[in-house]
């Protein structure tokens, strides 16, 4: 509810009083005062022409709860005289120019006229030789801006080219893990090609990354070698000469791709582009850094932390063994020799054919455990004698035979041997037909035919067997890690001395009500004189909502609308801005309402004008996911940054409302609730309870037109209804103000002074 | 009575009309008040500017050389010491005020309350139409 003055107040509720709208447009010439009438204003006030032939409907067009609403108003007026309007709107740059509106009452002094808001004039802006007709658009608009400061290479020479074109980070409360790009990073580049340890003319990789290298000499650092740059060489300079080595390292051979950087006394990495309260523990490539790094919360207006030398990380892996004089006794292995086939062709019955199907194994592989001789021979038998048989020896075997019991026709009969084979080398048999074997011409056979024979070996190699040392030991530098992603864990924006913001000196500015101001004047120019109480007023309910209280912790590390950011914090907090024009507020939205500001009794409503609605299923909210808890190493704004999740809440489980789920549907936010401020799990569960509790339902929206004795309502305001209708039944209850339009009246169209208020039922 | 006339200080010729309205001439009061009523049947009553009468005056049988004698449709101008009705609506009042004295010799200080004049030939040479006036009373 706004703030009047007694003497505005005590007018306002006549019902006979004359309201006269008033408007100061600052024309850099001068102020011109007009209105829709020609009048002095009151004791002391200005003469005010009256220009005016028709005033708009003041209104806030706004898509949400938490919209930043800008008030709009369009104004005719006539464009006749000595010195036509148009010709002083010709003379200015209409956006630039501010337009007061006033609520006046006959009979007040000028300077008990309240301010309805400052404008600036917008479009559309039109006129001819009769008219002027414009449009009014809250100054708060000339506020709203786009917020980051690049990170260029004019103000950091040294940069790391990937952190061009980012913002400097902007911090408030105590955000982890926050992301720290290289503004002071040195030369970088890689290898064109493998080198050796002797090699002193590198080929450098080249592109836009040397560019950031001093000029020769200087000392640059691939892998653990040192390597000093005695010449770039000529342009391009890509072959650069160097010597190896130095610095007391050792010259080792580097593949092409191998990083290039330059080596310096500092590596600076810009936390935020103001100072802070504190930079906690630093980390890079997520490992937490121990020593070597110096942490400036204030350097030259900007928070920092440098280091000595390039972090470097060994992901290497020690292959070591511990017992390296332990017998290693490996599986058994196994492996086949063949031998050629063969036909005993021109030997006897009776008679060895000796050393056929040989063998050579080759060198050794390993322990012989066992080896087998396979046979496989053939032939076609008439008949066979009563010990058909035939003879095998060999490497190893000793002289065994085999016998054909009764067999005649084709055969092909395989056997298996057992040897004593303990040495690799070449392996053969001899082999023998032995008596009654008959062939189909019932002479004996001479020259059976050996289809297949081999030698399966088992054996254990060689490389299990090794009963010394190990020869794996030491650490792979595969994985030597220089640099890697910077990020710690910070205290953003503190309060000064006087505590301005907080109301405590020196504290860090964390509660919502407190970022929300330090950021208006810091970011979007508002001047500390325009915040008003509200914003002290705030602080209060904001530490009470939780234990510990709501707290902000986040980052803007890319660039955003300011509106934008304002409307997110809005409602990450539950806090809405508003602004006149002139002085800014912030309006908490609680669902918890104590006492109305003001009941509304039937008398002050106009005729005809009360109307009941209902709002939407659209608009229900029965259950709710939110996002927190934002990883701000990375870069982009999905589900997949946040940490957290606040699926359900002291309120409500992950189902939601069970009443509501059963009526409507379950009904979640269009898309994902993204609460990239909020680091805590008490607040998220408070906002979500938050939420549901006031959507949950399907509720009453009551429109009427009320006169200027309720001049003083506002968005946010809570209103009680004195109404008895048999139209309605919304005596006694509850509404909250979702919306005002004020709408100057008319003599000429018979129009009185009406506010009109849309309210939602609580 | 007096015929009624239209006269604008010094330098400009008065225009004489040789017919007076007809009757009944209307006068319409506005107070410049606003009223509205509540559901409650309150109501809100106050000024809202000031209040001004709007002068109806209906000529019929008005002389062609009352309502455009001696104007020159393609100059735009009037010829010597003469005035016309076209004259003074066009160029000689325009959107300021003029002195309107009625057939009872009353001065007012109107203007035109239309944005246009219509008149129509009823008879050879002869118009009817109503002209409007406004003028403002009460405060200021």
């Amino acid at each position: 509810m706004r703030q009047l003055n007694q003497d505005f107040s005590a007018r306002k509720e006549l019902k006979t009083s004359s309201p006269v709208t008033l408007a100061v447009f600052h024309f850099p010439d001068g102020d011109a005062f007009v209105s829709d009438r020609s009048l002095t204003a009151g004791e002391g006030g200005p003469y005010f022409k009256g220009l005016v032939t028709s005033w708009g409907s003041l209104s806030t067009p706004g898509h949400g709860l938490f919209s930043i609403g800008l008030p709009e108003i369009t104004i005719e007026l006539a464009n006749t005289g000595d010195t036509p309007f148009s010709s002083l709107l010709e003379a200015c740059v209409p956006e630039d120019t501010y337009v007061d509106l006033y609520q006046w009452f006959e009979g007040l002094d000028y300077a008990d006229k309240e301010l309805i808001g400052r404008f600036v004039i917008s479009s559309p802006v039109s006129y001819n030789e009769s008219n002027v007709r414009l449009a009014l658009v809250g100054a708060f608009v000339r506020k709203n801006r786009l917020i980051g400061k690049k990170i260029s290479r004019d103000e950091y020479p040294q940069v790391d080219p990937d952190a061009v074109g980012r913002i400097e980070n902007i911090i408030y409360g105590s955000p982890r893990n926050v992301a720290c790009p290289a503004v002071v990073a040195g030369g970088f580049s890689t290898l064109a090609s493998d080198i050796s340890a002797a090699y002193t003319a590198l080929e450098i990789s080249g592109g836009v990354d040397e560019a950031s290298f001093p000029a020769a000499p200087f000392t640059l650092v691939c892998d653990k070698e040192e390597m000093r740059v005695a010449s770039c060489g000529a342009a391009p300079f890509k072959t650069w000469t160097v010597t190896r080595g130095y610095n007391g390292t050792t010259a080792t051979a580097h593949k092409k791709g191998a990083r290039l950087y330059e080596k310096r006394t500092g590596y600076t990495f810009l936390v935020a582009g103001h100072p802070v309260k504190s930079i906690g523990d630093v980390y890079v490539g997520g490992v937490r850094v121990l020593s070597g790094v110096t942490r400036n919360v204030d350097d030259g207006g900007k928070a920092t932390v440098v280091f000595t030398d390039k972090f470097k990380l060994e992901k290497s892996v020690d292959l070591s063994m511990s017992d390296d004089g332990h017998a290693h006794s490996g599986g058994v292995s196994s492996r086949r020799f063949y031998g050629q086939p063969f036909t005993l062709y021109g030997a006897g019955q009776g008679a060895w054919y000796s050393s056929c199907c040989s063998v050579n194994t080759g060198a050794s592989l390993g322990t012989i455990q066992s080896v087998t001789l396979h046979i496989v021979m053939r032939d076609h038998l008439v008949q066979s004698g009563s010990d058909p048989q035939f003879h095998v020896r060999g490497t190893g075997l000793s002289e065994q035979s085999t016998h054909f019991m009764n067999t005649q026709g084709y055969i092909s009969i395989a056997r298996s041997f057992t040897t004593s084979i303990n040495n690799w080398g070449v392996w053969s048999i001899d082999v023998m037909a032995d008596n009654g074997m008959l062939d189909q011409n019932y002479t004996p056979v001479s020259h059976p035919a050996i289809d297949e024979v081999y030698w399966d070996v088992a054996y254990t190699p060689n490389t299990s067997n090794n009963t010394s040392g190990v020869s794996l030991s030491g650490n792979s530098a595969a994985d030597f890690i220089v640099g890697g992603k910077v990020t710690c864990d910070v205290d953003g924006y503190q309060d000064g001395a006087s505590g301005a913001y907080t109301g405590t000196p020196s504290s860090l500015i964390e509660n919502p009500a407190d970022v929300t101001g330090h950021f208006l004047v810091n970011y979007m120019g508002v001047s500390m004189d325009e915040l008003d109480a509200s914003f002290t007023a705030a602080r209060g309910p904001l530490s009470q909502a939780i234990p510990g209280g709501y707290r902000f912790a986040g980052v803007i590390n890319s660039p955003a609308d300011a509106f934008d950011l304002l409307e997110g914090w809005s409602a990450q907090s539950r806090l809405k801005v508003v602004h006149d024009g002139v002085s800014a507020g912030l309006v908490f939205i609680d669902n918890a309402v104590s006492s109305p500001v003001k009941v509304i009794h039937k008398k002050m409503v106009k005729e005809g004008s009360p109307m009941v609605s209902r709002t939407g299923r659209e608009e229900v909210i029965n259950r709710m996911d939110i996002h927190y808890l934002k990883d701000f190493k990375a870069d982009g704004n999905s589900v997949g940054d946040y940490a957290a999740l606040a699926g359900s809440s002291a309120a409500y489980p992950s189902e939601g409302d069970t009443a509501s789920v059963a009526l409507y549907g379950p009904k979640a936010t269009a898309r994902p609730t993204l609460f990239g401020f909020v680091a805590d799990a008490a607040m998220a569960s408070d906002l979500r309870d938050f939420y549901i509790t006031r959507f949950k339902d399907v509720k009453r929206r009551l429109t009427m037109t009320l006169f200027l004795d309720n001049f003083e309502l506002e968005e946010g305001d809570v209103l009680e209804m004195d109404y008895v209708s048999t139209a309605f039944d919304i005596s006694g209850s509850r509404f909250y103000v979702e919306k005002t339009a004020f709408a100057p009246g008319s003599a000429v169209r018979g129009r009185a002074d009406c506010i009109t208020v849309q309210a939602r039922e609580v | 009575m007096t015929s009624a006339s239209f006269s604008a200080g010094t330098g400009v010729t008065p225009l004489a009309f040789s017919v007076n309205p007809s009757y009944p001439v209307r006068a319409v009061l506005h107070t410049g008040l606003v009223k509205a009523l509540t559901e409650g049947g309150d109501e809100y009553s106050y000024g809202k500017g000031p209040g001004y009468i709007l002068h109806y005056l209906r000529f019929e049988g008005l002389p062609a050389v009352d309502f455009d004698g001696g104007y020159d449709y393609a100059a735009g101008t009037q010829e010597a010491g003469t005035q016309s009705l076209v004259n003074w609506f066009l160029n000689a009042a325009g959107v300021g005020t003029f002195t309107y004295q009625d057939p009872f010799g009353k001065l007012h200080e109107v203007s035109f309350a239309d944005d246009r004049l219509e008149f129509a030939m009823a008879d050879y040479g002869l118009y009817d139409g109503v002209i409007t006036l406004k003028q403002r009373i009460g405060r200021t």
